[in-house]
C-alpha cells in the first residue's frame, strides 16, 4: 500500500492505537505481523523470501558471533552475504547478466541464444537485503552482539515504514530500539505526523504535480519537443525525483516517529551542495554511507595511494549504479558520478597541495562551484531516467538542439511546486546558516501553516497517484 | 524493564490520557486541529455568504467537464445534443473501435428501412448495452444477436437509464420499425431516474456533464415529464446561475451541490460529507426505494405499451454490475436487488431477460466477464448475452431453437415465482 494512499493512513491509525497499547514485547510481535501484512499488501508471494532472508541471518549472525577462529567467522559471514547477495542478484539481477551476456558472446563471435526467465522482483528487496547484510557485516566486525530474540530481528528486517523503499537502517542504529521499552509521547505523535505531512505534501503535490504535467509528456517523446522544453523538463525531473524520494523518506521518518522509534534522515538539502562530495553527503545518505562502510572502506578506502583510492571510488561507485537497477544506464550513472568525485577529489587536491583552502569558502568559488554541481547533477539524471543509451543521447542532443518545436504549457500550480522546493531549500540553508530562526517561529503560525498544507493538499493534489520511483529499485 | 501485565494497561492508558489531554502533551498537533477546525467552519459558514454560486459550480466541475460541456454545446463531442433525450450519438462516426452509422447506431452491418432481414430487433440502453470502446462493433451484444434470421441494430448510449430510453423509443427509434425492442438497464442503480444533470448524480464521468429530461409520479401516478433544451441550458455553464435556479427547483440530486458549497472545501468536513455520500449510495443500492420503483415501472409500462401500438414487442434486458455478478463475501449477506426486483418487474407481466443469468450460465469468472471498471463487458460477455437474447427472441417468435437455445432460454427468461438469478 503506497503511503500517498486513504488505506495507508487507515492502516496506520489501527496500528497506532493497537500497538500503544501492548507491551514492548507484544509491541514488537505486532510491529512483525503488521510489517508482513503491509508487504503482503504488495505482494504476498515473497513473503517466504523475506522469511528466508531473515531467518538466514539471523542463524548466521549467531554462528560469526560463537565461533572461536577467525577463519570460522568469516566463512559464516561469507556465507550469509552470498546468501543475502544471492537472492538479490537472482531476482534483480539474472535477466540483465543473461542478457548482457549474450550481446558480449555474440559480438566476439560466439552463437548464444537468449535464456531469460521469467522474474518478477520482490517489492524492497533491495532494501531489507542491505539491512540484513549490515547486521552480519557488523556482528563480524565486532560493532554489534547478536540480538537474541528471532521476532526482533525480523521486526527489524521487515519494519513496515522503510520496509520498501528505505532510509537504510543498520542493525546497530535499530535493533536497540526493538529491545527497550517505549512509552508513547505527545511529542513524538506531534513530530512524527508533521514529518509525515511533509512528506506528503512534497510527495502528493510537489512530485506528483511536476511529474504528470511536466516530466511525464515531455520525457515520453523529446523529440517533439524544443530545447527550452527539454531542459526544463530536465530540472523537473531533477526536482520530482527529489521531491519523491525524500518525500517517501519523511513519511517514513514520520511514521517512525509516530510509533516511538527513530530512524535515520536521508536527505540534508542536497540542491545546497557545492560539490559532489557534498552532494553524496546530502543525497540518499543512507545507501551512500552504506556504500562507503560496507564497500568503499572494505576495499581499503582512501588508505592506499591515490590511483588506488580512485579505483575503490569505481568500484563503489559501480555498485551503487547497479544496485540502482539492472540496466547499463545504471551502471554508466554510476560511473559518472564515480567520475564526478575523482574530478572533484583532485581538484581539491590540487588547490589544497597550492596552500589555498581558504579561497573555497568564498562565494567567488562557492557560486560557480555550485553551479557546475547542479549542472553535473541534472545531467547524470539522463541517464537515470531513460531506459537506453540511444534514449539519453536524443534527450541530451535535443537540449542543444532539438528537432522538435514544441512547447508545454506549464499550469500555474508547477511553479508553485518549483516554488515549495526553493523555499524548502532556502529553510534548510538557514537551518545550517541561523538555526535561531526556526527556533524563534511562534506556535500558532506553526499550526497555521500546517493546517494550510492540509486545506491546500486537499484541493491541490493530483487526482492519480504516481508510484514512487524508488520503489523500483 | 517492567513487563508485568499491568503496565500493558499502564501503556494503553497513557496513550488516551495524553491524546485526551493533547493541549498539554502535544501542544503543537492540538493547536493545528483547533486552526483546522476554525478554517473548516469559516470555509462552511462565511465563504457561501460571500461567494457566487456559480463560482462554486466553476470549482465543483473539473476543468475536464468544463471543456467537455463546451465542445458538447459547440457540436464537437461524440454525443450530440437532443431535446427528447439529453443527448444521443453522433452519427457516421469512426473513432478506432467506436463506429457509428449513420443512423446513429453500433451495427456489425449497414441496415436502412429497405433491407432487412425476417427479423429486426433494436437494442437500446446505456454504455453497457453499446460495449463502449472496450470492443468492436462485432464483438456487442446486438452483433451476438444476430443470425441468418435476425438483425440487430444497438443504440446503446452512453449513461442512458430507462428514463432516455423511452424517449429515445418514443423521438428516434420507432421510425425503424422494429420486431423486438431490448431496452437494456440495471435493476439495481436507479440514480440516472433521480437526478437531471450528470455533474450531480455521477460526478465522475467528468467527460458527459451533461442535462437530461426527467419523470417524476404525478399525483394519479402517471410520469410527467420535466424537458430540457440541453444546447441553451448548457451554454453558460459555469457562469450562468440560470441552470443552477432550474436545477434548484428540478432536479433531487441538488443537495449534492449544496452540500459541497457547505462542506466540500475543507478535508475533514469534506472527507465526513463524501463518507456520507458514499454510506448513502450504499444504502439506497441496498434498501427498498418504493418511489423510483413505481416510476421505474410505470416508464416499463409506458414503453411497452408505445412499442405495443407499433406492433413492436418490447423484451427488459435486466444487466448486471460485476460486484452483483460475483457476490461473493460479504456481499452475499446483502439483499439480492437485482434478483428481488427482475421477479417484481416479471410479476408485474414485463418480459425479462436475466442477463446476469446469461453470465453465470458460461461458467466464466468475473475478470473473463467484465473488463476492469467491473461495469463494462467483454466481448464473451456479450456473447453470452447476445446468444440468450437471441434465443429468447426465436422462441417468443416461434423459431426453430435448438436444444442449447431451449436451454437458455429457461435459464434467462425470468419466470414469475423465482427470485431471478
Amino acid at each position: 500500500m503506497n503511503f500517498a494512499t486513504v488505506d495507508y493512513l487507515a492502516f496506520m491509525v489501527v496500528v497506532f492505537f493497537v500497538y500503544w497499547t501492548l507491551n514492548r514485547r507484544w509491541q514488537n510481535v505486532f510491529i512483525l505481523a503488521a510489517s508482513y501484512l503491509f508487504y503482503a499488501n504488495w505482494d504476498w508471494r515473497f513473503l517466504g523470501l523475506i522469511a528466508v532472508s531473515t531467518l538466514t541471518n539471523y542463524v548466521c549472525g549467531h554462528l560469526i558471533h560463537n565461533s572461536s577462529s577467525q577463519r570460522s567467522r568469516k566463512l559464516w559471514m561469507v556465507l550469509s552475504l552470498l546468501i543475502s547477495l544471492g537472492i538479490l542478484g537472482f531476482f534483480k539481477y539474472f535477466n540483465f547478466f543473461a542478457v548482457s551476456f549474450v550481446g558480449v558472446a555474440n559480438a566476439v563471435g560466439f552463437h548464444v541464444s537468449y535464456f531469460t526467465l521469467n522474474i518478477l522482483l520482490p517489492v524492497g528487496i533491495s532494501f531489507y537485503t542491505f539491512q540484513a547484510i549490515s547486521y552480519t557485516v557488523d556482528i563480524y566486525r565486532k560493532e554489534l552482539e547478536p540480538t537474541s530474540s528471532l521476532i526482533d530481528f525480523a521486526a527489524f528486517v521487515a519494519f513496515f515504514p522503510q520496509l520498501v523503499a528505505g532510509p537504510i537502517v543498520r542493525a546497530k542504529e535499530f535493533v536497540f530500539q526493538l529491545e527497550e521499552k517505549r512509552t508513547f509521547k505527545g511529542e513524538d505523535l506531534s513530530a512524527g505526523l508533521s514529518r509525515f505531512l511533509f512528506g506528503f505534501f512534497k510527495k502528493s503535490f510537489v512530485a506528483d504535480t511536476i511529474a504528470i504535467n511536466l516530466v511525464d509528456p515531455v520525457f515520453a517523446s523529446p523529440g517533439e519537443f524544443s530545447s527550452g522544453t527539454l531542459w526544463l523538463a530536465l530540472v523537473g525531473w531533477t526536482v520530482q525525483i527529489y521531491a519523491d524520494f525524500s518525500g517517501y523518506s519523511s513519511m517514513a521518518i514520520g511514521s517512525a516517529r509516530i510509533l516511538g522509534f527513530r530512524i535515520p534522515e536521508n536527505f540534508n538539502f542536497p540542491y545546497l551542495s557545492t560539490s559532489i562530495a557534498q552532494y553524496w553527503r546530502r543525497w540518499h545518505m543512507t545507501m551512500s554511507n552504506f556504500f562507503r562502510d560496507y564497500v568503499y572502506i572494505g576495499l581499503g578506502g582512501n588508505r592506499g595511494s591515490f590511483s588506488r583510492t580512485m579505483l575503490n571510488i569505481a568500484i563503489t561507485t559501480f555498485v551503487s549504479g547497479l544496485w540502482h537497477g539492472a540496466g547499463w544506464t545504471f551502471v554508466a550513472w554510476g560511473w559518472l558520478h564515480g567520475l564526478y568525485i575523482v574530478i572533484n577529489q583532485t581538484w581539491r587536491r590540487w588547490w589544497k597541495l597550492r596552500g589555498k583552502p581558504k579561497f573555497m569558502t568564498t562565494l567567488v568559488w562557492l557560486i560557480p562551484a555550485w553551479i557546475i554541481t547542479q549542472l553535473a547533477i541534472c545531467l547524470s539524471r539522463i541517464l537515470f531516467r531513460s531506459q537506453s543509451f540511444g534514449d539519453a543521447w536524443v534527450f541530451l542532443k535535443g537540449m542543444g538542439a532539438s528537432p522538435g518545436m514544441g512547447t508545454i504549457e506549464v499550469p500555474t500550480l508547477v511553479w508553485v511546486a518549483f516554488g515549495c522546493i526553493l523555499i524548502d531549500h532556502i529553510a534548510g540553508w538557514l537551518s545550517e546558516r541561523r538555526p535561531e530562526v526556526g527556533k524563534g517561529i511562534p506556535l500558532w503560525v506553526r499550526a497555521f501553516v500546517f493546517a494550510g498544507m492540509v486545506v491546500f493538499l486537499y484541493h491541490a493534489r493530483p487526482a492519480s497517484v504516481d508510484p514512487f520511483i524508488y520503489f523500483q529499485f | 524493564m517492567n513487563e508485568n501485565p499491568r503496565s500493558e494497561v499502564d501503556q494503553g492508558v497513557s496513550m488516551w490520557k495524553q491524546l485526551f489531554n493533547l493541549k498539554r502533551s502535544s501542544p503543537l498537533l492540538f493547536q493545528t486541529l483547533v486552526t483546522l477546525l476554525v478554517i473548516e467552519v469559516a470555509a462552511s459558514v462565511m465563504l457561501p455568504l460571500v461567494i457566487p454560486e456559480t463560482k462554486y459550480l466553476d470549482w465543483y466541475l473539473s476543468e475536464q467537464a468544463e471543456t467537455a460541456t463546451e465542445r458538447f454545446v459547440s457540436g464537437e463531442h461524440l454525443l450530440v445534443p437532443d431535446r427528447a433525450t439529453g443527448w444521443r450519438n453522433r452519427p457516421s462516426v469512426a473513432v478506432e473501435n467506436w463506429v457509428i452509422d449513420s443512423l446513429g447506431s453500433r451495427s456489425s452491418g449497414t441496415y436502412g428501412s429497405e433491407s432487412r432481414k425476417r427479423v429486426r430487433i433494436l437494442f437500446s440502453g446505456s454504455s453497457a448495452v453499446n460495449g463502449a470502446r472496450m470492443v468492436t462493433n462485432q464483438e456487442t451484444m446486438s452483433a451476438f444477436a444476430e443470425d441468418e434470421d435476425i438483425e440487430a441494430l444497438n443504440f446503446g448510449t452512453m449513461m442512458y437509464s430507462l428514463d432516455q430510453v423511452f424517449l429515445s423509443y418514443e423521438a428516434h427509434l420507432r421510425e425503424l420499425g422494429a420486431d423486438v425492442f431490448v431496452a437494456g438497464f440495471n435493476p439495481e442503480g436507479l440514480s440516472g431516474l433521480r437526478g437531471q444533470y450528470v455533474p450531480l448524480y455521477s460526478r465522475g464521468e467528468e467527460n458527459m456533464p451533461f442535462l437530461k429530461p426527467r419523470f417524476r409520479l404525478g399525483s394519479d401516478g402517471t410520469p410527467e415529464l420535466i424537458p430540457v433544451n440541453p444546447r441553451e441550458q448548457l451554454d453558460g455553464v459555469p457562469h450562468d446561475p440560470a441552470l443552477l435556479d432550474f436545477l434548484r427547483q428540478n432536479d433531487p440530486s441538488f443537495g449534492v451541490f449544496s452540500s459541497y458549497r457547505r462542506m466540500g472545501f475543507t478535508p475533514i468536513f469534506g472527507g465526513l460529507r463524501s463518507l456520507f455520500l458514499r454510506a448513502n449510495g450504499f444504502l439506497r443500492s441496498i434498501r427498498d426505494d418504493p418511489g423510483m420503483e413505481r416510476l421505474l415501472t410505470a416508464l416499463m409500462a409506458r414503453l411497452e405499451a408505445s412499442a405495443g401500438n407499433d406492433g413492436t414487442e418490447t423484451l427488459f434486458l435486466a444487466l448486471a454490475h460485476r460486484n452483483s455478478f460475483e457476490r461473493s463475501g460479504l456481499r452475499d449477506l446483502l439483499p439480492d436487488v437485482h434478483g428481488k426486483r427482475t421477479a417484481e418487474f416479471c410479476r408485474l407481466g414485463f418480459q425479462v431477460v436475466d442477463g446476469r443469468a446469461a453470465l453465470r450460465e458460461t461458467g466464466l469468472p468475473g475478470n473473463a466477464l467484465y473488463v476492469g471498471d467491473g461495469i463494462h463487458y467483454t466481448p464473451e460477455a456479450n456473447r453470452a448475452i447476445g446468444e440468450a437474447v437471441r434465443a429468447v427472441v426465436r422462441a417468443n417468435l416461434d423459431l426453430e431453437l435448438t436444444p442449447r437455445q431451449q436451454e437458455l432460454v429457461r435459464l434467462v427468461k425470468v419466470q414469475c415465482g423465482t427470485g431471478g438469478s
